[in-house]
């Protein structure tokens, strides 16, 4: 873009890195005047069947400019210059999008900045020009290849379709995507979900809940400061996993030896725990510290607490105690029977990173009683619907093959090989 | 506690590299032994640790730069030695350091017991294929750099220089795209959406488009410098896609700022 002939003037054909230039500086000064003066573009404009509609017109508009050989536009928006010149636009608003809160505000009196849609960059008209005219350039750049080059088009298109419905995929079918947050409690059967805005409906999927469990990681022994309750040392705290095939270690100069670990106990009163299945239980431990130098020992009971017990420590110095860290979950399930309308039952569990597909619905494990933990009575479930996830999936295949490609090509090196076109490395 | 004695192993680590990229100029043998000695020495020890730890050593920003200081070494040598280029030895040898010194003065958190979102088979191919990108990518920096401020000859174009630049910035740009896909199908398995802009993923697709822009640029300028100041430039945004999220105001609440 920075070697534009002086000599030329713009819009003279052929058309090259200083017309793309000026047309992105354009096309965003066109969108922001139209953020300023509509607000921001919303996507469910584009439901079904719009969304449709408008993946034909790019591809009847894209795919035909490509295959002109003969005018001056059409190579010029096929051409790597014009792809730049776009992409570098894209730079720069995701860089603002990365940069400013986006948390989109419809104050029509907000700083300029706002009302410049920077605080919801997804949704602003510049970012919606750009992605329309890279998915109208898209088509027509890997039709242009395959008319010049054929099948040695194939790497470049993998790259540019990857892309294309990638991004189409996304763009336009964002306004079919419907994701809900459904609560079930144990023993019953729910199908009544609520939607993002807080208004209820009734879907056509079913879950009875049979059981919700949590899993935990057995927590970690640490020296805090008696004063400040951080853990020691400050720079680099050390840590004991807590674990059956692991009973001693070292923290500082001590040597600790894990004598019983109960993963939920209750204070008994008499100066020990006991282990009891109900809400607020916690993990407590019981240890021996011997210090390595001076032989004293120390021998208590820690637990970490939580809203129902008070946390216990135990003292091994003026300034120093052993603690353990809270129990962190370590897996979430829910037992449940899912029923689809034209689908028979299905009794799974769902976990975190493990959602059921069912008919077209993805079912995900979402949350739970937080105060309440494993012994939570209701779990809830995201309940989401993505019609055009196939043709996004479609294009992450064809970039993996890109990918793949790329890397598997056979290189030759530098110092054997001493020409410009040819492929180093 | 292997993360001790980081020290006793990256000091040794550190005067081979650094004494591979000053004998590297005449004793290009020499250098090509003194850093693979260094770097079997990092290795002894990401070996260690990993066998402490139980899994790959890449949750805790500490662990990925130890991961890096190493990939982007080994990358040097083999770079170096199949290309001829001691300059570029020095260069990886240098940047390799820096991280390993940075690492040293700040060994950061020790990580907690994965949360459940974490425990994918997706997580391993994700990390690495990022830690790949970017060490091939700061290769790919290190040459634009030389071309651009210690040219060879008078300030022309070095034409067995631009090509392999090309080349190696293609080989970064596909495993930063492999690193996207992974994490977006993780992402969907995961939160039931593969891509949400949260600002990690922001920076991720900031710095894909800063590459785009010069992989496009550079179609049919094949010995235009300029267009090589895109690669420090695009690097930069990298770095803070990598260690610089955690920093920016506007990304508290990302799912991705970790120790
Ligand atoms: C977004 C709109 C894009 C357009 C309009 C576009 C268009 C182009 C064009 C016209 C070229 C030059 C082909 C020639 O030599 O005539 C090119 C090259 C290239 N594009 Fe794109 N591109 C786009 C996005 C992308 C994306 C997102 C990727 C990768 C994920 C990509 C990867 C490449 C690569 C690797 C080359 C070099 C191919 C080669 O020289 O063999 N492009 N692109």
């Amino acid at each position: 873009m920075k070697n534009a002939k002086p000599k030329r003037s713009l819009w003279t054909p052929p058309f090259g890195p200083a017309e793309s230039c000026a047309f992105t500086v354009l096309l965003m000064l066109t969108g922001f005047a139209l953020q300023l003066a509509t607000g921001p573009f919303s996507f469910y404009l584009l439901s079904f069947p719009a969304n449709l509609i408008v993946l034909f017109v790019l591809l009847a508009a894209g795919l035909p400019a490509g295959f002109r050989s003969q005018s001056a536009v059409c190579a010029w928006i096929s051409g790597p210059a014009f792809a730049a010149g776009l992409l570098a636009g894209l730079l720069v608003l995701t860089i603002a999008m990365g940069s400013i809160l986006q948390t989109p505000d419809p104050d029509k009196s907000a700083a300029l900045m706002l009302r410049l849609g920077l605080n919801g960059v997804t949704t602003s008209w510049p970012c919606v020009l750009l992605f329309v005219c890279l998915l109208l350039v898209l088509p027509a750049a890997c039709a242009r290849r395959v008319r010049l080059q054929g099948w040695s088009a194939l790497r470049f298109c993998l790259w540019h379709a990857g892309v294309f419905l990638s991004l189409a995929g996304a763009a336009l079918g964002q306004a079919d995507r419907q994701s809900y947050v459904m609560h079930v409690y144990e023993g019953k059967t729910e199908s009544r979900v609520y939607a993002p805005d807080g208004t209820s409906l009734e879907l056509p999927v079913a879950i009875t809940l049979h059981d919700f469990d949590m899993e935990e990681h057995a927590p970690r022994l640490v020296l805090i400061d008696k004063k400040e309750g951080t853990p020691l040392p400050a720079s680099r705290p050390e840590f004991v996993q807590i674990a059956p095939h692991a009973p001693t270690g070292r923290l500082g100069a001590w040597r600790i030896a894990v004598d019983t670990f109960l993963p939920r106990a209750v204070w008994a009163g008499n100066g020990e725990f006991k282990p009891m299945e109900k809400p607020g239980a916690s993990p407590a431990v019981l240890v021996t510290a011997v210090h390595e130098r001076t032989g004293e020992t120390r021998r208590g009971w820690i637990s970490s607490g939580n809203m129902g017990q008070f946390q216990h420590a135990l003292e091994l110095t003026d300034s120093i105690a052993m603690a353990v860290t809270p129990a962190t979950p370590a897996q979430f399930t829910s037992d449940v029977t899912v029923a689809v309308k034209g689908a028979a039952p299905v009794r799974t569990a769902i976990r975190v990173n493990e959602p059921l597909r069912i008919g077209s619905w993805m079912i995900y494990q979402y949350g739970y009683d937080f105060q309440l933990g494993r012994y939570s009575d209701f779990s809830s479930f995201e309940i989401v619907s993505d019609p055009w996830l196939p043709m996004v999936y479609a294009g992450f295949a064809l970039l993996a093959l890109a990918c793949l490609a790329q890397i598997c090509r056979r290189r030759r090196l530098a110092g054997q090989h001493d020409s410009l076109s040819g492929d180093l490395l | 506690m292997i993360w001790n004695q980081i020290v006793w192993w990256g000091v040794p680590t550190l005067a081979l590299w650094l004494a591979g990229a000053l004998t590297g100029k005449r004793w290009t043998r020499l250098a090509l032994a003194l850093s693979l000695a260094g770097w079997f020495c990092l290795g002894t020890f990401t070996a260690l640790l990993w066998r402490e730890l139980g899994r790959p050593p890449i949750r805790t920003l500490g662990e990925t730069r130890l991961l890096y200081a190493f990939v982007l070494a080994g990358l040097g040598i083999w770079t170096a030695w199949r290309s001829g280029y001691a300059w570029l030895l020095a260069a990886s040898n240098l940047l390799a350091s820096v991280f390993l010194a940075i690492l040293m003065a700040r060994p950061g958190m020790q990580a907690g017991p994965l949360m459940p979102a974490l425990q994918s088979a997706w997580f391993v191919p994700h990390v690495a294929a990022y830690i790949i990108a970017y060490a091939i990518l700061g290769v790919g920096t290190l040459m634009a750099l030389r071309q651009l401020l210690f040219p060879r000859r008078g300030s022309s174009a070095d034409t067995r220089l631009l090509p392999a630049i090309d080349a190696v910035v293609r080989l970064g740009f596909s495993f930063l795209v492999l690193g996207m896909l992974t994490g977006a199908v993780w992402a969907k398995e995961a939160w039931g959406h593969y891509w949400s802009w949260d600002p990690k993923e922001t920076w991720a697709f900031v710095t894909a488009c800063a590459y785009l822009v010069y992989l496009h640029a550079r179609v049919r300028h094949a010995r235009s410098l300029a267009v090589l100041w895109l690669l420090p430039a695009a690097f930069a945004l990298l770095l803070v896609a990598w260690l610089g999220v955690s920093f920016i105001p506007a990304a508290q609440q990302s799912v991705h700022v970790y120790s």
